[in-house]
């Protein structure tokens, strides 16, 4: 008789104990560890050169950890963080599957031992289990059914290692080694390069602003330390009249410092700066070893270069397009690090953009196509940064983003709006989510305390609300 | 200020010091390498096996020794430049000197070059702990467990 259990091909003959892979895969995270803190290690040692070492070009040498060192230790900790995770998860499956598998290769071999039920009911001895038909097929089912459940889970764990491998990535598909290294070390510096641009772009009814990151301490000369860190795509004429504008000796930085209303209300004033830029304002908020100086020209007219500011945005929405979206298609990039950071930083502003330039337009069909564009960039601006200082501070990005974006991340638009967006998400941003309070400042903004609050309704941005109630920085 | 100021002593000392802080990592390509044979291991699968040895192979071991590799570059290009700098006494950057800034010149170029890598090198400086290879099976270790 044929009524015998078999097992299927994919039946596993040995299958892998659940808690001795758990405690591989977190063995398997040491190394990753080992990488992150022997280079955050020799990033802070190298970061000593700075007043040690001064000769012409010599700022490749001191970013040289940075740019050569750092992307390779994000890409390794990246994939072997994706690894971790996919030898957990099924590790986790075969502690449940294990003991199953076994019961049931047990049970088909008792059960094939058994004899086969006699066709003719008078051959069948009283009180002896016989092989059915019926269960047969029942046993088999489910034998079948576990073999499957066992593949599913193997399949699962082999399409996340290879999410974790880049080189597996029709992107670098078909690289050598070499070739494979040197792009995706391109990849990633372009994605910097990117992102710090990204951090310049505003344009809001005539205002500029900018936002940049200086060490402690702060410099008492802006010309010398806003040097070489103006916007890539700015003009070099423009650097140099913005430049200007701080000249040596007279563009002193004073700033407050408490509480967040404290520091709102002693909004940093470049007191000794060129008397033209009297209205330059802007806001220093501390934050461990980096002090971040947000300022924008409020009330003064946009410079020629600046005029251009949405244009810029949209050609690098093209950049985004051609090139940044290519790495967000990388499936290992997600798993973390600098890349995934740089990308979904990005992304967001391009996101935020679309979405408020959408916005505006339903519902300003009368606006201008330049307006419904600087709407869209101011909204963009407020609420990208918001989403993104979210992510931030609740560790999605976290140090990634800190190592990558360097000297640029939050951007800002006309100063007061700018710096009231930079110190409330900086200050407060801990326990909310990062994007309901972008929107909500946003939509303070837009429809002033009350029309914000009816928008946020159940969302928990409590102490937004409470500050909202005792300070208006859009009046 | 002049443009050449190299603090000999302190800049030679962060070159050691980061040399130091990035000791750990000598060798990570093997502790990787070891730590995901052990998931092979216990994983039991063929299947796992092949995508993690090419996961190793393609992406983990050329990442890890080039990262390794761009360290230890950078530190010799940066201490050599101290070094061709405290030779060249005081009048870097004038013409009579024009040797010595070209070296640095080009160290400085190089800083960000991608190192050669080929498969199977090492970054390790000190014997291995990791089981050796199978002579008739390069996939198995000694004890015939996964060799990625």
């Amino acid at each position: 008789m044929n009524d015998i259990v078999t097992f299927p091909s994919h039946w596993p003959e040995k299958v892998g104990d659940g808690s001795t892979l758990s405690t591989a895969a977190t063995d398997l995270a040491k190394p990753g560890k080992t990488i992150r803190t022997a280079v955050e290690g020799a990033g802070t040692t190298w970061g000593r050169l700075e007043g040690n070492l001064d000769f012409p070009d010599c700022g490749k040498v001191k970013t040289a950890i940075t740019d050569s060192v750092v992307p390779y230790a994000d890409l390794v900790q990246s994939s072997i963080s994706d690894l971790e995770k996919a030898f957990g998860t099924l590790a986790g499956h075969l502690e449940t599957f294990k003991p199953k598998w076994k019961d049931l290769k047990k049970e088909v071999s008792t059960y094939n031992n058994l004899k086969s039920q006699p066709s003719d009911e008078d051959d069948r001895e009283d009180g002896v289990d016989y092989r059915t038909p019926s269960k047969t097929a029942d046993l088999q089912r489910r034998v079948n059914n576990a073999a499957d459940e066992y593949k599913g889970y193997i399949d699962d764990c082999v399409k996340a290692i290879d999410k974790a491998d880049p080189s597996s990535d029709p992107t670098w598909a078909g690289s050598d080694a070499n070739a494979f290294i040197a792009g995706a070390k391109k990849h990633w510096t372009e994605g910097r390069k990117a992102i710090q641009g990204m951090a310049a772009f505003r344009s809001v009814d005539g205002k500029v602003g900018f936002r940049w990151s200086m060490t402690n301490p702060a410099p008492k000369n802006l010309s010398q330390y806003l040097n070489g860190k103006a916007p890539w795509w700015m003009p070099e004429e423009a650097k140099k009249r913005w430049l200007d504008k701080f000249p040596e000796g007279k563009s002193g930085v004073s700033y407050g410092t408490g509480s967040l209303v404290d520091k709102l209300k002693l909004r940093g004033v470049f007191d000794n700066a060129d008397p033209n830029m009297d209205s330059f304002k802007g806001t220093i908020a501390a934050d461990g070893h980096k002090l971040s100086l947000y300022f924008g020209a409020a009330g003064t007219k946009m410079p020629g270069w600046a005029d251009n500011a949405s244009k810029k945005l949209h050609a690098f929405d093209h950049k985004l397009t051609k090139g940044l979206e290519t790495l967000g298609k990388n499936k290992w990039v997600k798993g973390g690090g600098a890349a995934l950071a740089i990308l979904d930083t990005v992304s967001t502003y391009k996101s935020s953009y679309a979405n408020a330039y959408n916005e505006t337009m339903r519902e300003h069909p009368d606006w201008s196509e330049d307006k419904i564009k600087k709407e869209a960039v101011t909204s963009a601006a407020i609420e990208g940064t918001g989403e993104n200082v979210g992510k931030v501070a609740g560790g999605m990005a976290g140090r990634a983003v800190g190592a990558a974006a360097g000297a640029a991340l939050i951007p800002v638009i006309g100063g007061p709006i700018g710096g009231f967006v930079g110190g409330i998400i900086g200050e407060k941003v801990g326990g909310f989510i990062g994007k309901e309070v972008g929107s909500f400042i946003n939509d303070w903004r837009q429809e002033g305390f009350g029309g914000a609050v009816d928008n946020v309704k159940d969302k928990a941005v409590d102490t937004v609300k409470d500050i909202g109630s005792k300070l208006n920085p859009f009046d | 200020m002049s443009k050449w100021n190299i603090n000999v002593p302190a800049a030679l000392g962060v070159v050691k010091d980061a040399g130091v802080d990035f000791d750990p990592v000598d060798g990570i390509e093997k502790t990787i390498q070891t730590a995901g044979s052990a998931c092979c291991d216990a994983a039991v699968d063929e299947r796992i096996f092949t995508a993690m040895n090419q996961c190793y192979d393609n992406a983990l071991r050329p990442l890890s020794v080039t990262m390794v590799k761009s360290a230890r570059s950078i530190f010799s290009k940066t201490k050599s430049i101290i070094n061709t700098y405290d030779n060249a006494d005081l009048d870097m950057g004038t013409a009579g000197k024009k040797a010595e800034t070209q070296a640095i010149e080009t160290k400085v170029k190089g800083m960000d070059d991608v190192p050669s890598y080929s498969p199977g090198e090492s970054t390790e400086t000190s014997p291995s702990t990791s089981l050796p290879a199978d002579p008739k099976n390069p996939d198995r270790n000694s004890e015939g467990g996964y060799r990625l």
